[in-house]
């Protein structure tokens, strides 16, 4: 197929597609003009001059966004390394259990966070603690998938070595697996605490606790600087987590 | 430890015979025929042949990393082919192994690596919580001295240099107290003084613990230089087994069945 | 060990003994924060678990064609539009913030760091936003959407782009092209299956996005989540997060599809 034929053919397939998807949204010019001055006055009510006598209870909602990260991915790490063993196709003749364990990855994976978070609440009440243990189970699904790939893709030379000095199979888990695969490990866990500093911001929205919270109240109250004092913090906070995450990775590995 | 020195190969002890030993990988390549040879304590043994003459699968049928179609090897007084893993795993105690690519465990220390060679003897508790006994800590001690690397016990393995790290999986292979010591290629990574180094090494452990060493080769002139006694194998089957002094370069060409090339030889020890 | 004479000293392991120890502290105060309590958990578990048995089938028919189709398509339509203009407006983008193509550091420098800049809004802060300036409805989340994907879109195409192949785009800037052509010619095609595996990845991950978008009214199918949980009908719960499930495995598949059919 040529150049020109190709380009010719993606042309002709994709503009519809975008045209038919574009219009389901009735956009139009008026609706644009009409919203860009208010967009305006939001942005300037919230950057220009946000509510700085607000901070303190801003500051005590993020740290409690980082508490449930923080405890929430900790979990999460945990929980997650006997499904990651489980997942793993190299440690077990038989491939069934580690495609049982792949497909529990996924569902739980999927499972969108903020369902976890209504779940917890209505069994917790609402709170930072729900928040907890729905960022806990999420962050399994990834984790455990991450853990699984990084064990099958072990050193396989060392375990011959081991194998071969007659060591039992958990003795070679132990001492050949591990010890190869845990700081990468702890890497993963910072990494899923990154992300999840940011989704523990947002389900505080639905009252899982942290600064989602407060994200929520001032947004319904139309208080725009309260609102820009809570984003730029909470954006803040992102890059700073960021930044140390990433040192802290870059020394592990 | 035996006494080498009093005994003629012939009254030490057979540690590993084959037995019409036959190897067929699934995908149909056939690496050994109708195998028979007899090893003895104390001798140090070196196989050479082509790539794809079977010495690799020769060793590895030793400690069955490939199992025999067909015969059997006897190893330490047990016939191998069919023996449980448990009983296999006991056997193997009492075999070390060496590679081409050292196969440490990178990123633990050298100390850590050396015991790793106890843990076949270590009850489950014990291994799972990585509680050695102070006899494995002494016997890991006394193998890094050996080798001449205490000083290095507690640097990560990785952070060594190849000879290092090869010093490192022989005193390893040592703490096993093994009768037989196994070597597959161990000196191909390493540059010309340090793989000779290496092989006076094996060569001095060899005679000083009596054990039964076999050493897979593919330079010419250190199986010269360091063999006993050379195997050569062409196309699976045994076509030499003789003194390594007595061998000359035309003894190889009919193993090789080519003229010797350049990069069959390692070359001098000295600069 | 350390007793025995010719072993050399251990180096006392600082790094892992204060990262433990950080590690502890910060997992304690956690605990404290976010009243974390085994106890609470037992007992809240059994309602945690009837919230998911109400999830499951049986599924009434009746929803599924007539109040969920409507919405399902309106969050289609969004996600595609977004992430189809997202990684079109990411493109060019994505030249200038990598090192192989941007015409001089400090381009490539502004552009990295607005980018990651962008990558820390969260989305839902986003929507929220746009839904207070343009009203709520379908065109706040397509906005949020359009920019999380050409965020999205722009950094894994940046990083793809600095690990291309230079030697067709400077055969083309030796004729004296600009960087433009360069890039549309030397660069493009080297690139264009990944684009196409972003744009779609971009896609997926807006449908997911749409149950939660759907929170602060910005359209399509989570909007209708909200109001089923509002009206504690697990049952519609369930079925609305087994057929975005459902999209999103279709999505998948036709992703690698069309992968593999280009490459």
């Amino acid at each position: 197929m040529t150049q020109k034929l190709r380009s010719t053919l993606t042309l002709l397939v994709v503009t519809p597609v975008l045209l038919w998807s574009m219009a389901g949204m009735d956009v139009t010019p008026a609706r644009i003009a009409a919203g860009l001055p208010r967009a305006a006055t939001m942005l300037s009510d919230m950057f220009a001059h946000p509510d700085w006598e607000y901070w303190p209870i801003v500051q005590q909602r993020l740290i409690e966004s980082l508490q449930i990260a923080a405890l929430g991915t900790f979990l999460a790490g945990i929980l997650a390394i006997p499904f990651g063993v489980l997942a793993a196709r190299n440690l077990v003749r038989s491939p069934v259990p580690s495609t049982i364990g792949k497909v529990l990855l996924n569902a739980i994976r999927t499972f969108p966070e903020i369902l976890l978070a209504y779940a917890f609440i209505k069994g917790l009440g609402l709170g930072a603690f729900a928040g907890v243990m729905a960022v806990a189970i999420h962050s399994i699904g990834m984790l455990g998938k991450l853990y699984a790939e990084r064990i099958e893709n072990v050193d396989k030379g060392a375990i011959e070595a081991l194998t071969t000095t007659g060591a039992s199979p958990v003795a070679i888990f132990r001492h050949c697996i591990l010890p190869e695969v845990l700081p990468d490990f702890v890497s993963f866990v910072l990494y899923r605490f990154d992300l999840n500093v940011r989704s523990a911001s947002v389900i505080g929205i639905v009252g899982a606790g942290g600064i989602g919270f407060i994200l929520g109240l001032q947004y319904q109250a139309a208080n725009y600087p309260r609102l820009g004092l809570i984003v730029i913090a909470t954006i803040a906070t992102v890059i700073v987590v960021d930044s140390i995450s990433a040192k802290i990775r870059q020394r592990l590995a | 430890m035996s006494d080498v020195s009093t005994g003629v190969a012939a009254k030490a002890a057979t540690l590993v015979s084959f037995e019409n030993t036959s190897v067929t990988y699934p995908n149909g390549f056939t690496a050994l025929t109708d195998v028979n040879l007899e090893f003895h304590e104390g001798e140090f043994i070196v196989v050479v042949g082509l790539s794809g003459a079977g010495k690799s699968t020769l060793i590895r049928t030793i400690n069955r990393l490939v199992a025999p179609t067909s015969g059997d090897v006897n190893v330490l007084g047990t016939p191998i082919k069919n023996i449980s893993d448990a009983h296999l795993r006991k056997t193997r105690r009492r075999i070390g192994m060496i590679f081409q690519n050292y196969n440490l465990v990178r990123r633990s220390s050298v100390l850590a690596n050396v015991l790793t060679g106890r843990l076949g003897d270590l009850p489950t508790w014990r291994a799972l919580l990585g509680l050695y006994t102070k006899s494995d800590t002494d016997l890991a001690i006394k193998c890094l001295t050996r080798v001449g690397i205490l000083d290095k016990a507690y640097n990560r393995a990785d952070q060594l240099s190849g000879g290092q790290q090869q010093r490192v999986a022989i005193a390893r292979a040592l703490a096993q107290q093994p009768r037989i010591l196994l070597a597959d290629e161990p000196v191909a990574s390493l540059d010309p003084p340090t793989a000779h180094q290496v092989m006076r090494d094996l060569k001095a452990l060899s005679r000083e613990e009596g054990l039964l060493t076999i050493v897979n080769l593919h330079f010419v002139d250190m199986a010269m230089e360091y063999a006993d006694r050379v195997i050569g194998l062409h196309a699976g089957t045994v076509v030499y087994d003789g003194p390594g002094a007595d061998m000359t370069e035309a003894d190889f060409e009919r193993i090789y069945q080519r003229k010797i090339r350049p990069d069959d030889m390692r070359g001098a020890a000295e600069h | 060990m350390s007793t025995h004479p010719a072993l050399p000293k251990r180096p006392f392991p600082w790094m892992s003994v204060v990262g433990t120890a950080i590690t502890a502290i910060i997992l304690i105060w956690s605990v404290q924060g976010t009243k974390f309590n085994l106890w609470v958990l037992a007992d809240g578990l059994p309602n945690v678990l009837r919230f998911f048995k109400g999830m499951l089938p049986p599924w009434p028919m009746d929803f599924v064609t007539g109040q969920l189709i409507p919405p399902m398509v309106e969050t289609i339509r969004i996600a595609l539009a977004a992430s189809m203009l997202g990684a079109a407006l990411a493109l060019p983008v994505a030249f200038m913030a990598s090192n192989t193509v941007a015409p001089n550091k400090w381009v490539y420098q502004i552009t990295r760091n607005l980018l990651n800049l962008i990558r820390t809004i969260p989305d839902l802060v986003l929507a929220a936003l746009l839904a207070s300036a343009f009203g709520i409805g379908a065109f706040p989340g397509f906005l949020a959407l359009l920019v999380f994907s050409f965020g999205v879109v722009a950094k894994l195409l940046a990083d793809t782009v600095e690990t291309i192949d230079r030697g067709p785009m400077d055969a083309i800037a030796t004729t004296g092209a600009t960087r433009i052509l360069q890039a549309r010619h030397g660069v493009f095609p080297q690139i264009v299956p990944e684009f196409i595996a972003y744009t779609l990845y971009a896609f997926e991950i807006n449908v997911r996005a749409a149950t939660v978008l759907g929170l602060v009214g910005a359209g399509g199918v989570g909007v209708l989540l909200k109001t089923q949980i509002a009206f504690l009908n697990y049952t519609n719960v369930g079925i609305i997060t087994a057929v975005t499930f459902a999209v999103v495995m279709l999505i998948d598949t036709l992703s690698s599809t069309i992968r593999r059919r280009l490459v």
